[in-house]
């Protein structure tokens, strides 16, 4: 019990740095990704995969990051929110759009949302809003009632669609 | 006057303030989101601190029970563990916490962890530091507590029957507060009334807002300075201060708060005083930081809940023509294991004794207990939405038992717009408002009359359509005298916010303010006001994020919670700004060699108004200040510093404690929320169709972010409705103690929410803004009113805030039981 | 909380009653059980670990058979710890003729104490059956070497 039990190497790319880690069996990847990686914006909100607040991309798919050990991660591609926007200041489409139409309050969800957001609109340029109320299930926010993170969605599609067109 | 450290305090009240406009009124997106998108906002679970060891509570898993022994040698014994502390240890290391309850539950002694006893499910009972937080966790396993498990009691009326087992010996029972209050005269309206409506029991549920980040600190007390450091995301820190203070022997000024962003707070994270204190007694004992991050179960057994509140024998006296005089009940409100913040819900809740209507007559007769459950905590809409939930229900049942049209006898008994400011039974003076209009706009909203339709035709269909009415008020900008009703010998009084505005070294315009947002935009409306009265852009003003008692300044109230920010907050901002203003003029003036009424600031320059070319920018002023300032005039260099700091005071007295009577809140946002559901005859479902809330909250300063405010507590007031309680067991166990089971709303359980919105600018405040941002729980009536509205002749009346789908099928079917219906109707 | 059920197993009562009134039988019967020692013929302690999402958890148990009519009738009573969570579970199982088979009817009470009250509530029942069938189904399985003991 003073141990932490096996450790393993895990080979893995996180926002298009590769990884090679040595890792404890048990640690989920939302500590390595907070604690090991130091990546700060994944958040965690609750015990039991409910709320989102630990959503990331793994190999395409948004995933709840602790819903998953850091091994079960070995040969994947993770992205973070810090992989949206130019460097340190810049905010991609997604992220302007919950800006101009305040998706936002605390910030806590917001991570994980606009990475919802992302994957969505990645597999449904068009979302109606009762498809993109079904894809936020799986994100709770406490702060806005959920109002204004469907218009940004609904935005930043537009944006999109403009954009392509 | 000025200080010796070169800051100029102000105090009192503003002036409104004519030069708002440029920049207050607009929808400025908000400067905090560039980082909050990014995953650059750093949460207290986001900071560290070299040597730093983790925290894990051990916790009671009894509802009550005396702890026999605690044995950590175990859990000490392994390699990586720093400390431990048992409540046996806490016992010593603190006094108990001041209580705010008079005698006997002011005798009550609480501490931070449980000593000797435990009394809630949850409750810390020990904690362990180790190196890492899975090792804390694995060690506590390791920590042997022997309990002896005591009877439970969990109903918060029977608690203070003689054979229910009592949770605090010192003070002989589970009453922690009783008062009557009474105003006009309730025996004669009950006995000159037409009709008298009677009511057995309505139940406002237990809930909380669970911010979507939990409780958490990183504590440092350092033995060299003797300063404990509190990095965590209360936010009533200087509450905490002044609790945690006297507690642990330290002074305020031996006491650093700070934090940044806030995942949340809806006055849950108010009391974590008590976790503060327990790390901060740890920390000395390890001589090492400690981090705690509270995990979701903890959160929702052992952080704090909303107030319950069960109310019996209501009685209403009604005239023929729909007045409604008043009512009269017994309220009882189980405020859990421990008191914290309580007992000031009961007093808090007089802030609206009417609600939105004229009535006269009042009798509360106002019971506060104590159970085996989590301790309440000051939850959005704090003791207010039990009591304006009650009101609600007796309108809609008066309304439905007498024939009257719901709508109809709202406008009748609704405060009138002309009769504001109105003064109600208690002395309190609603500012502005105009209920009869939202309520218009409301029905409007949800296409009234095609909701109607669409309910006859859906008769036989096997889902019956209900259209819900519900007004409230969110009362904001307290005065703290009221706590004077509930125990006359509190030292409190009145409100403040402090601000502190100044240029910086080169002119960069800094605002610092005492408040610790969690969402609420502050950085931004503090930038916007600044800027207008600076006459700049709010791209040039920086507000200092978060809290920082060290850099930022402070009084005794500061903090973020209550609805209050656009008055108090503002208004300090408003009055720093304008006092730096006038010294700005006054130098520029100076350096420009004319009168200060020639002076005219814009975009970060001072100049001529006459001569818009000979400017001087602020730089110029903040240099000529601060590095160069031989070149003035001796007398004017010794009124000036750039560094004015302003507190607001609203203008309130000490209420009185013989009478219950007082000003005790300055403004008064409303609201008037209107739904149209659907009720699935076979399984009770409930699904909201279309939902409407109308807002008046004076003037906005930022009209996006009071939006987002309103869509927020509406999503709170229909998860609370529909989808979140707390269900306590027979033992005190917490059913759902996990976000599994405790259905935190999501983004298909809250319909789309139609806004609208009526502007009644408060006369009170410096800007014309009313405070807002808990709302008045709305939803929660509204949508009780709908469901009361769909279901068939005869069913027992909605007696519950909380209505799941198990709750409406037991309504739908009893009108066909033709039991009791909850309700009686005696009329002359 | 209260769970029962019901089983109709292809033995003999006798056979099943080898497993159910003997510590050793019974423990190894019951399915992620790991046996610790064995007190006297009524009393044993033993370790559970059931599945949860990602791993296991372990739950320390001490078992005693209370009550027993050999062939027809046996209370078990058992409590136990998983870290801070509290467990306390009293099963009584009766058994009856069925032709060859035998009907077994049981009845379980079960307080649990902890955050384990909110995360088993829904999946206790499940365990609990899968525990008592996996008891039976043991006792269905004995060889003619085994009976009898």
């Amino acid at each position: 019990m003073a141990t932490e039990g096996a450790v393993h190497m895990v080979d893995l790319k996180v926002n298009g740095v590769a990884h090679s880690v040595a890792v404890p069996a048990r640690r989920l990847l939302v500590h390595f990704i907070r604690e090991t990686l130091g990546l700060r914006g994944t958040h965690i909100g609750c015990d039991t995969g409910n709320c989102g607040a630990c959503s990331v991309i793994c190999d395409g798919q948004l995933i709840k990051s602790c819903m998953m050990l850091a091994v079960g991660a070995d040969g994947c591609e993770i992205e973070t929110i810090e992989s949206l926007g130019e460097g340190a200041d810049g905010l991609d489409p997604i992220q302007e759009a919950f800006r101009e139409h305040h998706g936002l309050q605390c910030g806590y969800c917001t991570p994980g949302i606009v990475l919802n957001a992302k994957t969505l609109l990645a597999e449904n340029p068009h979302p109606t809003e009762a498809e993109i109320r079904r894809a936020l299930k799986g994100n709770i926010c406490r702060c806005t009632g959920y109002v204004n993170i469907v218009r940004s969605i609904e935005a930043a599609a537009e944006a999109q669609g403009s954009v392509r067109a | 006057m000025s200080t010796p450290s070169g800051e100029t305090t102000y105090y009192g009240e503003v002036e409104q303030s004519e030069r708002l406009g440029a920049w207050s009124g607009k929808s400025v997106p908000r400067k905090e989101d560039k980082r909050l998108l990014k995953g650059q906002g750093a949460f207290v679970d986001d900071l560290w601190m070299h040597r730093q060891g983790h925290v894990h509570f051990v916790r009671s898993p009894h509802a009550h029970a005396r702890i026999i022994s605690i044995e950590v040698s175990r859990a000490e014994a392994v390699p990586g563990v720093y400390a431990t502390l048992t409540g046996e240890e806490v016992g010593e290391l603190q006094q108990p916490f001041f209580q705010m309850a008079p005698e006997p539950a002011g005798l009550m002694r609480d501490y931070c962890m449980a000593v000797g006893k435990a009394r809630y499910m949850g409750e810390p009972v020990a904690a362990v530091l180790a190196e890492s937080a899975e090792l804390a966790r694995d060690a506590a396993a390791l920590i042997e507590v022997v309990y002896e498990p005591l009877e439970v009691i969990v109903d918060g009326i029977a608690t203070i029957e003689r054979q229910a087992p009592v949770l605090h010996e010192e003070i002989g029972s589970n009453v922690a507060w009783h008062g009557v209050y009474d105003y006009g005269d309730v025996d004669w309206a009950l006995e000159h009334a037409d009709h008298v409506v009677r009511i057995d029991r309505l139940h406002f549920h237990r809930f909380s807002s669970t911010p979507l980040e939990t409780t958490g600190a990183l504590v440092n007390w350092d033995p060299g300075t003797g300063v404990v450091e509190f990095r965590s995301n209360n936010q009533m820190p200087m509450f905490a201060a002044m609790f945690i203070g006297p507690a642990i022997g330290l002074g305020i000024d031996h006491m650093q708060f700070s934090s940044q962003d806030i995942g949340g707070g809806f006055g849950i994270k108010i009391t974590s005083y008590t976790y503060l204190t327990a790390l901060a007694l740890l920390s000395r004992k390890a001589g090492r930081p400690v981090k705690w991050s509270e995990s979701r179960w903890e959160h929702l057994a052992a952080s704090a809940h909303g107030n319950e509140r069960t109310f019996l024998d209501i009685e209403v006296p009604v005239m023929s023509d729909g007045t409604i005089l008043g009512f009269k009940v017994r309220a009882f409100d189980d405020a859990g294991a421990y008191l914290r913040y309580e007992p000031l819900g009961a007093v808090i809740w007089s802030q609206v004794v009417p609600g939105n209507y004229r009535f006269k007559h009042i009798r509360v007769d106002y019971t506060e207990t104590l159970t085996n459950k989590c301790p309440v905590g000051p939850n959005r809409g704090y003791s207010r939405l039990q009591h304006l939930w009650l009101i609600e229900r007796i309108v809609d049942i008066v309304a439905k038992e007498l024939g009257f049209d719901r709508v109809a006898l709202r406008k009748l008994n609704y405060v009138q717009p002309e009769e504001f400011p109105y003064e109600t039974p208690n002395g309190c003076v609603y500012d502005s408002g105009d209920y009869p209009a939202m309520l218009e706009q409301a029905l409007e909203l949800i296409d009234y009359e095609g909701a109607r339709a669409r309910q006859l035709a859906g008769a036989g269909s096997g889902k019956r359509i209900g259209i819900g009415i519900g007004s409230t008020l969110d009362s904001g900008t307290n005065n703290f005298g009221q706590s004077r009703i509930i125990n006359s010998a509190l030292p409190f009084s009145g409100n403040g916010e402090a601000a502190v505005v100044r240029l910086d070294l080169y002119g960069e315009i800094t605002v610092t303010i005492g408040t610790s947002p969690q969402g609420q935009g502050h950085e931004t409306t503090a930038a916007q006001v600044t800027a207008d009265i600076l006459g700049c852009s709010p791209d040039l003003v920086h507000v200092v994020a978060g809290y920082n008692k060290a850099a930022n300044t402070y009084v005794g109230f500061s903090g973020t919670y209550a609805s209050q920010f656009a008055v108090t907050g503002l208004g300090a901002v408003m009055g720093a700004a304008e006092r730096l203003r006038g010294e700005i003029v006054k130098v520029g003036a100076c350096m420009l060699g004319a009168e200060e009424s020639d002076i005219e600031l814009a975009d970060g320059f001072v100049r001529l108004a006459a001569n818009p070319e000979a400017a001087i920018p602020f730089i110029g002023i903040a240099a000529t200040v601060f590095a160069n300032v031989a070149e003035l005039p001796g007398e004017l260099a010794d009124s000036v510093t750039l560094n004015c700091r302003y507190v607001y005071r609203p203008p309130f007295t000490v209420p009185d404690h013989e009478t219950k009577r007082g000003k005790l809140t300055l403004t008064y946002a409303s609201q008037v929320h209107a739904a149209v559901v659907e009720l699935d005859e076979e399984t009770g479902q409930v699904t909201i169709l279309d939902y409407a809330a109308v807002d008046e909250c004076g003037r906005k300063v930022n009209p996006k972010i009071v939006e987002g405010q309103v869509h927020g507590a509406t999503g709170h007031g229909i998860g609370a409705a529909l989808y979140e309680t707390f269900e306590y067991d027979s033992d005190g166990q917490l059913l759902n103690s996990t976000f599994g089971d405790y259905h935190a709303a999501t983004s298909l359980d809250v319909p789309h929410i139609a806004t609208g919105e009526v502007e009644c600018p408060s006369p009170f405040t410096p800007n014309g803004a009313k405070g807002m941002g808990e709302g008045g729980g709305a939803p929660l009536s509204t949508i009780a009113s709908a469901i009361e509205d769909a279901l068939p002749p005869g069913a027992h009346v909605v007696y519950d805030s909380h209505n799941n789908a198990e709750r409406v099928y037991e309504l739908l079917r009893s009108a066909a039981a033709a039991g009791p219906r909850g309700v009686e109707v005696i009329s002359r | 909380m209260i769970v029962s059920g019901q089983a109709s197993v292809p033995a003999p009562r006798e056979q099943l009653w080898a497993v159910l009134s003997d510590p050793a039988a019974l423990a190894q019967a019951l399915p992620r059980v790991d046996l610790v020692s064995i007190e006297d013929g009524h009393r044993f302690s033993a370790v559970a670990r059931p599945v949860t999402a990602l791993g296991e958890t372990s739950v320390a148990l001490d078992f005693e058979i209370v009550e027993q009519r050999p062939g027809e009738y046996v209370r078990i009573v058992a409590s136990g710890r998983s870290g801070e969570n509290l467990l306390a579970l009293s099963i009584a199982l009766e058994l009856a003729d069925d032709g060859e088979r035998t009907a077994a009817s049981w009845r379980a009470e079960i307080a649990l104490r902890g955050v384990l009250s909110s995360l088993l509530q829904r999946g206790i029942g499940e365990l609990l059956r899968d525990q008592v069938e996996s008891v039976l189904a043991a006792g269905a399985a004995l060889s003619g070497a085994d009976r009898g003991r």
